[in-house]
């Protein structure tokens, strides 16, 4: 394969997985500027690590997810509040949401304040638990155990429940 | 609301692609790609060449005090130098080592955070034990360079002035230690020296400390 066919066969890749680079990117930023960036860096990284994708050993999804996620947990630990995960705002609603959003959907208020709260890692699993990754795939991706990914969900959507009916309860 | 209905949600959005579809294109017609390649390349060619220097010090330090092994003062400093430069070597070669775990980024995410984590914490304590006795070396380089350039033992003429400046230096150590943590925690204009203040104040092993922490808590729990 020529070096051309080769920057072809990436574009092309990547092009199909934008969806992917722009997710995480959007999940991961504090602002307009951060996703650019975070966008770049992730296509900068996957492109230096190209050559050594191997398809018979993980799907492109997959080896697209580690390298995502690995630049933007890199990239926010850099921040000199590193320690404090970013509260999602407006602008991930924008980035996230469809058109731009004057009154957000309640729903969708509900899920940002929830991934909100959760620390890089775990913000990641839940990244691709919504986006419908199986256990085995999320396992690949994290480098732990799918018994592991099944318990960590498990005991999200347990906590999820609970401040679901503490509002209920603060509410009612 | 659950979490398979958060699922439900999220499936439904569609993402603001417009610029972002635009700075995918922009890297290769820019060829900032290549660049960012050929950037990966300098970086190792670099640390390479890092290791070649410190091999080259270490070379001379030992023809240095095998040569007057019977001055005792010039044996004692070209044997400290001696142990610095294989200091040096043992940082860079580590370095290198752990740079090639991690430069590509396509570990699995906990196993590429520990991996970077670790190497954090190597740099900051390497730079750290290599940068600290420059308080001492900036003295004992030179008089080494002289003593074998010249044939003049400045040791021998001036000991008194070098033992004051070796004084010096201990409280310079103290010092640098003592006004880094006084100026840990405030903002500071220049990111070279946050990072220097941070590093020396201990924020920054404490910063990567909790990160490994958080880290081994995920995969535990």
């Amino acid at each position: 394969m020529t070096a051309r066919q080769h920057q072809q066969r990436f574009e092309t890749l990547l092009h199909e997985h934008r969806r992917i680079v722009f997710k995480v990117a959007g999940l991961y930023s504090r602002s307009a500027a951060d996703r650019e960036d975070l966008v770049q860096e992730i296509c900068v990284q996957s492109w230096r690590s190209f050559g050594r994708y191997d398809e018979g050993q993980a799907k492109f999804s997959t080896w697209l997810y580690r390298i995502a996620l690995n630049v933007a947990i890199s990239q926010a630990r850099r921040w000199p509040d590193a320690d404090r995960c970013e509260p999602l705002d407006t602008h991930h609603l924008e980035t996230i949401g469809g058109e731009a959003i004057a009154e957000p959907d309640e729903r969708l208020a509900a899920l940002h304040a929830f991934i909100g709260q959760l620390d890089r890692l775990n913000r990641a699993l839940i990244l691709l638990y919504l986006e419908d990754r199986s256990y085995v795939e999320m396992a690949e991706i994290l480098g732990i155990s799918e018994t592991n990914v099944a318990t960590k969900i498990s005991r999200i959507k347990q906590k999820l429940r609970g401040q679901m009916t503490a509002a209920k309860t603060t509410g009612a | 609301m659950e979490l398979d209905e958060m699922k439900q949600v999220w499936a439904s959005m569609n993402l603001r692609q417009d610029g972002m579809e635009a700075l995918l294109r922009q890297d290769f017609r820019d060829r900032r790609m290549d660049k960012a390649r050929s950037a990966m390349r300098w970086g190792l060619l670099w640390q390479a060449v890092e290791i070649a220097c410190w091999l080259a010090f270490v070379v001379f330090v030992a023809s240095f005090w095998v040569a007057h092994r019977h001055v005792t003062h010039l044996l004692v400093i070209g044997l400290l130098l001696h142990v610095y430069g294989i200091a040096g070597i043992w940082s860079s070669v580590t370095q290198l080592f752990l740079l090639s775990r991690i430069y590509l980024f396509d570990a699995p995410v906990l196993v590429l955070q520990r991996r970077l984590t670790q190497l954090r914490r190597f740099r900051m304590v390497g730079t750290l034990a290599l940068g600290l006795p420059w308080w001492f070396l900036w003295l004992l380089v030179p008089l080494v360079f002289l003593t074998w350039s010249s044939g003049v033992d400045m040791f021998a003429g001036a000991s008194g002035w070098i033992w004051a400046s070796m004084a010096v230096g201990a409280a310079g150590i103290g010092f640098s230690l003592w006004l880094a943590r006084r100026l840990a925690g405030r903002p500071i204009k220049s990111p070279w020296l946050q990072r220097m203040v941070d590093d020396m104040s201990g924020c920054t092993l404490a910063r990567v400390s909790r990160q490994l922490n958080e880290i081994a808590r995920f995969e535990r729990e």
